[in-house]
Order: C-alpha cells, then structure tokens, then sequence
C-alpha cells in the first residue's frame, strides 16, 4: 500500500481525502502548511502527491516542483476549483500525471489515485 | 544567405477554417522566422508531415476526417521529435489535460492572442531543434567505434579513412581498387554504414562467382516466363538494393553483356527485368571492386570504356601492406585481440621478435594474409607468447604464401649464436616445407629429391615440428 501525502489550504478537505484512501489501505500524511509538506518529503518516501493549486503562501505547482526536486519518482494529482489551460499545461510539465477539477467524488478519487498508482 | 535558407524551420499548421489558416499563416511566418505549411485536413496534414518532416505542428481538435488529437499521435509514431501544438474553440480541461497527455506540448483556447501562439510556436521549434540535435550526436556515439573497420595511423590509412567518411556523404558511384586482401569490401561496408543508407542492409554480389546469364537475372530480376525455368516474377538484386548499396565486387570479371546494362542503370537509374518492356526506377548506389587492372582489360577490348568512366567517378585506391608497415603491429594486436577473445585465449602476447618477424615478412596476401596468420598462430601457439616460430608455422598452412628468402628475416641482429642458430631454423624449415609440398607428403621422396638421407630428413622435420599429414 502506498504513502501518500496530500496538501491543501482548507483542513476539511484533506481530511476527507484522508478519510476516503485510509479505507483503500494508503497511508495518508495530512497538510495544510506548504512549509510542513516540503519538510516532511525531506526525510520520508512519498509514493503519491495529492495537491490543490491555491494554498495559503505558494501555489500547488510549485509545491509540485520542489516535490519532484527531492524525489523525482513520485507520482503526482494535481486539483483545483479553478481550472485553467495553464495551470494544467504547467501541472503537467512539470510531472504532474493527473489534472482534477474538484469538487471530485469519491469514486473518481479513488479510480484517479489506483491509476496513478499503478503507472 | 543560401545556407540560411535550407536551414529554416518548418511549420505545419492545420485547421478546416481555411481563413483562419491564412491569418495564422502570416503571424507566425512572420514573427517565427519559418517556412509555413498549411493543411485544412488531418489526413492531408498527416501526408505532408511525412514528406516535410515538419519542426513544429500547430492544429486544431476538432476536424472532419482526423481530428487533431489522433493526428498528433499518429505525428508522435512517426517522428517522435515533431512539436505539436493544440489549438481548440471549443476546449474542455479534460481535452486539453488528454491532450497533453498525449504529447501535444501546449493547448491554446481560440480566440487566443496572437502573441501567446508566436510564443508558443517558438519554443516549441526549439525544442524540437535540441531533440533533433540530441538525437544526432547519440545517433554519431553509438556510430563512432566500429566507424570503417580501417586500424592504422599511417598516412596512406589516415587519409583512405578520410576519403571513404567524406565519401559516404554523397551519392556517387564509387570505385574500390586494391590488391587482394587489402579490405575493398571493408572500405565499401565503411562506405556504405556511414551513409545515409545504413539503416538498411548492403548488397553484395560477387561477379565471378555468377554464370553470365545468371548474373544477369540476378542484377536485373525476371518476369514469369522471360526464359524456360522462370516459373515465377523475380526481384532482381538492384530492386533489392532499392534505398540501400549495391556492392559488385570484383567487377572486371563480368561479361561485356552485363556491362552494357550496367551502364544503363547507372546512367538512367532505372533496370528492366529480363522479359518486361517497362523499366522501373531504382535508387541504388553502386560500390564496384575490383583488384584487376581495367586500363589494360579496356585496352584488349573487355571492359567497356564508357562503363569505366561511369564507375571510376570516385575512385579509391587501397594501400597494400607493404605500403603501411609501420601499421603492422597495431594490426597484429588488434586481431590478436580478436582472436584470443574467440578462441579464450585471453592474455595471450607476441614476442617481440615475432612483432618484428611479422614487420619484415613480405605479404604478398596483404591484411586478409595478415589476419590468417594470427588467426593460425593463436591456435597453434602452445604457451603465453607467440613466437616467430609459432608465426612460421601458421605462415606455411598458407598455400598462398612463397617461401621466405633467407636473408630478408628478422634475425640478423643480435647474438651472433642465437641469430644464427635462428636463421639455419628458419632456412631448414622452409627448405623442409617446400621439399615436403613438392613430394606431398612423401617423405622418402622429399629426401631423396633433396639428397638428404631419410632418417636424417626426418630428424630435421622432428627438430623444426614439421609434420608430413600436413602435406598430404
């Protein structure tokens, strides 16, 4: 089963992730701190990335990169409310292997992430 | 100026809105610096790409016969280094993150602004310079080592490899001259795997070896019935060769009948198989060989002048070896390399009389004779070094080789006792071998031919490990 870490300002939303991959088996790391998610990929292995665009000081993107930067066989979701051409030409320029507009249900979640996961 | 040109990029922008197109078209000639292509179609784009082999395509989704997402997969199957750019009016994220996906390197919503596109475009032309640049320089590493199969630093070597590289880059017909064992047939393969037409196979047809009229139907192919026996339509070996080289070695041989078609393909680029009246296109690049002299075959009226002059438009002479002796132990090395990986036999090395053993010999066989010999030695060869005598004894299996004048050997230098007692060795063994080879083997007869007494005879040839069944 996988160690997946999933990133976004509203503390609700990371929780239901949570909550939903827990039961598939996962191993879920909750953030809410871009800062927080980036220190703890410094020293534990991330098989998956789960990561919406607006946050509180950078966006996922960035995020994105700088998680690629320090372990560059992670897979990666990006999500947003607001999607837009760019930002999903950039998610995926920059390693992104899914683009998902929310709100996302349970099931395309869960689909989305198996995937992923097995790519 | 010109130079600049033929270096332009190309641009394929495709779209069923031909008006659209036109607009497009003057942008981004314009501010792209490029040559632009225009499609209306997926199919018709699809065509073009495989003749243009465009730098950068720009298209849009939604097109009646290909839409443009499976166009850029079937763009991707064909050249991998091609840019795609997407364009859509009626865009979904889901399209444009399929098409991204998929390959397409950006994804604009129409209407877009004309500078976004531009910018588009010209990264997308950069990258595809730097994959196409990239792909090259893998494409000359993983080329490089085996590059002619020439070994040497001599100059006549230096400048034949230098001759054949520049050679390969065009298209003419080239004629291989050289003694025999001298590599005509490395020199064409060198030739031709650094050419543009290395990807396929070369052909090679050895002339002599070939009936008059089979040869003919083997160069030129047959149809059904052309003559009794020609049950079936046959490709001949030049619609064979077709995109690829056409190696005819040792070409003085053929009958003047040949030539005379020869020459028609060469000079029409088109053959006409036994028995049809209509001729076919071919595209082929002949290498001929030969290690006769053709003057004097043209001057006795058996090769045909013309045909000379056809194939002689790059001529390449081969040195003999004599002519790069100082190339000769960095050969010997390299192919007891060779051999000694294939007989595992690693480890083994030459004395260095047997270097200078090998650099006095005459070797009227050139590089093939070379070869052999070292081949046979490290064979024969019983401990860690090859020796001269070891070399000697591999030298007299060789039917081809004469017999060593005595005072061309190596061994005049050195301890007097030692020399001498070398030279009576080598001089009794080829006396032995050439007394042995007159008689076949026979013993009795060789000594008595040689006025030596049978058991003394045969005392010599225990001495020197010479053995009579090698004659026989």
């Amino acid at each position: 089963m996988a160690e997946i870490l999933t990133l976004d300002d509203v503390q609700d939303a990371v929780v239901l992730i949570r909550k939903i991959l827990s039961r598939r088996g996962h191993t879920v790391h909750t953030f809410t701190e871009e800062e927080d998610a980036i220190r703890y990929a410094l020293k534990n292995h991330i098989d998956l990335a789960i990561l919406d665009i607006k946050l509180k000081k950078m966006s996922g993107i960035e995020v994105l990169a700088e998680l690629k930067r320090l372990q560059p066989e992670m897979k990666a979701i990006i999500l947003t409310g607001y999607p837009t051409v760019e930002t999903a030409r950039d998610a995926l320029s920059f390693g992104a292997n899914e683009y998902c507009v929310k709100p996302i249900d349970k099931q395309e979640l869960e689909s989305k992430v198996e995937k992923v996961l097995q790519l | 100026m010109k130079e600049k040109d033929t270096l332009k990029r190309r641009v394929l922008i495709v779209d069923d809105e031909e008006d659209f197109l036109f607009l497009l078209k003057k942008v981004i000639s314009r501010k792209c610096d490029c040559d632009v292509s225009l499609a209306t179609s997926g199919l018709q784009a699809l065509e073009i790409a495989e003749s243009l082999h465009p730098d950068a395509v720009l298209t849009d989704i939604k097109m009646p016969d290909l839409d443009g997402l499976e166009l850029l997969k079937r763009l991707t199957e064909l050249d991998s280094t091609i840019t795609t750019v997407v364009m859509t009016g009626y865009g979904t994220i889901e399209m444009a993150v399929q098409a991204l996906k998929d390959g397409a390197y950006d994804f604009h919503q129409k209407p877009f602004d004309n500078d976004k596109i531009v910018g588009s475009i010209i990264r997308a032309l950069e990258r595809t310079h730097l994959l196409r640049e990239n792909r090259q320089l893998q494409h000359l590493l993983t080329k490089a080592p085996p590059k002619t199969g020439f070994t040497g630093r001599s100059k006549p070597i230096v400048y034949t490899v230098e001759l054949l590289s520049r050679l390969a880059t065009s298209c003419a017909t080239v004629l291989i001259r050289g003694e025999s064992g001298t590599g005509k047939e490395v020199a064409a393969r060198a030739i031709h795997s650094m050419s543009k037409r290395a990807d396929k196979d070369m052909i090679t047809v050895n002339c002599p070896a070939l009936p008059e009229h089979i040869l003919e139907s083997e160069l030129f192919g047959y149809v059904k019935g052309a003559f009794t026996g020609a049950e079936t339509d046959k490709d001949g070996l030049f619609l064979e060769a077709n995109g690829s080289t056409l190696l005819l070695d040792e070409i003085a041989d053929i009958p003047v009948s040949v030539q005379t078609k020869l020459l028609r393909v060469l000079q029409e680029k088109e053959i006409q198989p036994l028995g049809q009246t209509k001729t076919i296109k071919v595209d082929v690049r002949v290498i001929a060989s030969t290690n006769q002299n053709l003057e004097e075959k043209m001057e006795r009226g058996e090769f045909r002048e013309d045909l000379f002059y056809r194939l002689n438009v790059m001529p390449v002479t081969l040195p003999p070896l004599a002519k790069i002796r100082e190339d000769i132990p960095l050969l010997a090395h390299q192919f007891l390399g060779e051999f000694a990986l294939e007989y595992e036999r690693e480890g083994l090395e030459f004395t260095s009389e047997a270097i200078q053993f090998l650099m006095q010999k005459s070797w009227k066989g050139n590089v093939r004779q070379l070869k052999n010999t070292i081949n046979r030695a490290t064979l024969l060869c019983k401990d860690q070094f090859i020796t001269p005598e070891d070399l000697m004894a591999s030298v007299r299996f060789d039917q081809n080789s004469e017999p060593e004048p005595v005072a061309d050997c190596a061994f005049l230098t050195g301890n007097y006792r030692d020399a001498k007692e070398k030279t009576v060795q080598r001089f009794t063994t080829a006396y032995l071998v050439q007394a042995l080879k007159k008689s076949d083997g026979n013993v009795s007869a060789a000594a008595r031919q040689s006025g030596v007494d049978r058991q003394a005879f045969q005392r010599l040839m225990r001495k020197y490990g010479i053995k009579s069944e090698d004659f026989r």
